[in-house]
């Protein structure tokens, strides 16, 4: 067992203030909750691919050449971030060949 | 004659690839044409059914780039990343660390992270139930003992660490509408631009919280199954103000303890 440099005594200590504080705590959502078996996330326990695979005959997945699905249009530009960074909407001008 | 296995991983490999040919052994059995544009339909299936568990995994990653942009990078994911199981929840563990490498979301350098926080979400989700323990636990050690306790921590836990706000972009997708609240995702005040979340499911819900450096920094010595001194050491490393009891009862109150106990009593505690 590694020696710990912070005295034994300091941690009790904490051990007891923690203790002394912990009347009301209880550990997070312990509510009276009942499992529920049998519920898995939506799309994950069944075998149906779903919308979009019915034999329509006509392949939806291609997006080669569709150069501009590339280019994202969700909230990204709507985030203002650290560093003066910002979503964009040109992300590809630097890959463009 | 060629054997059926070799038809069934020739016409696997056509369905994952679509640009390798139709397999000589898929003809119809009407006229005995190649069917390309009917098995197209299959190939379609396979990619699809990969692109809507990638879809439902990672929403907030979806939002942020779009619908057309995720089919595209999911697509391209799913090409060479094929399941390596028949469960579909183990489906995308690797979808983080390939779109730190997919060019066209270079801009976006927080996405990946974004994407990790979204992917520790359905482990906690899918992990072993387990009841925390309550911080009574803590009584009844000796002072001298004390520093030496280890905690084994809920299976359901994982930090994720972040040069970005990654919580805060978390939260702010999860309302219906994204509105202006999204703006400013730095707190200007503090200049606090990278955070660090817990995921945890300690009962039937999964919860994401940021953590300071400092908390983190004890947390993750606690899950590399250090002992309570040797957390507390490298926490007051990181931040000298690091409050022991506080941080003690949130490790209790948050569930995040299943057992406390000496490494000496171990195996009698197993």
């Amino acid at each position: 067992m590694s020696k710990s440099a912070i005295s034994a005594a300091i941690l009790a200590g904490a051990v007891a203030t923690a203790l002394t504080g912990a009347a009301d705590i209880k550990p997070a959502g312990a509510a009276d909750n009942e499992k529920c078996y049998g519920i898995s996330l939506k799309g994950k326990n069944d075998c149906a691919a779903g919308e979009g695979t019915s034999c329509a005959g006509t392949s939806t997945i291609d997006y080669q050449g569709n150069a501009w699905t590339y280019v994202p249009k969700g909230t990204c530009e709507k985030m203002e971030l650290p560093g003066d960074r910002k979503g964009s909407l040109t992300p590809l001008d630097r890959d463009n060949a | 004659m060629i054997e059926w296995p070799d038809i069934q991983s020739e016409v696997s490999r056509a369905l994952q690839n679509s640009d390798a040919k139709l397999p000589d052994s898929v003809r119809s059995l009407e006229d005995n044409k190649r069917p390309l544009k009917r098995f197209n339909v299959y190939r379609n299936n396979v990619a699809l059914s990969l692109i809507n568990v990638l879809k439902d995994t990672f929403p907030v990653t979806e939002k942020i780039v779009g619908e057309d942009f995720f089919k595209t990078m999911a697509r391209d994911f799913s090409r060479d990343n094929l399941p390596q199981s028949p469960v579909m929840i183990e489906y995308g563990a690797e979808f983080p660390a390939f779109i730190k490498n997919f060019a066209p979301a270079y801009s976006l350098p927080y996405l990946s992270d974004v994407a990790r926080l979204e992917w520790a979400r359905t482990i906690a989700y899918n992990a072993a139930d387990h009841t925390p323990q309550s911080i009574e636990a803590l009584a009844g050690f000796n002072e001298a003992d004390i520093p030496n306790i280890c905690f084994i921590i809920h299976p359901s836990v994982s930090l994720i660490q972040s040069d970005w706000p990654v919580v805060s972009i978390w939260q702010a997708h999860q309302r219906e509408e994204i509105d202006e609240s999204i703006r400013n995702l730095m707190n200007k005040e503090t200049g606090a631009k990278s955070e660090t979340a817990l995921v945890i499911r300690p009962h039937l819900d999964v919860l994401i919280h940021s953590l300071s450096p400092s908390t983190y920094e004890f947390l993750s010595a606690l899950k590399d199954v250090k002992t309570f001194g040797e957390a507390v050491e490298k926490a007051l490393n990181i931040d000298p103000a690091f409050d022991i009891p506080a941080n003690l009862s949130g490790l209790f109150s948050n569930g995040i303890v299943i057992v406390t106990h000496l490494p000496e009593n171990h195996t009698e505690l197993r």
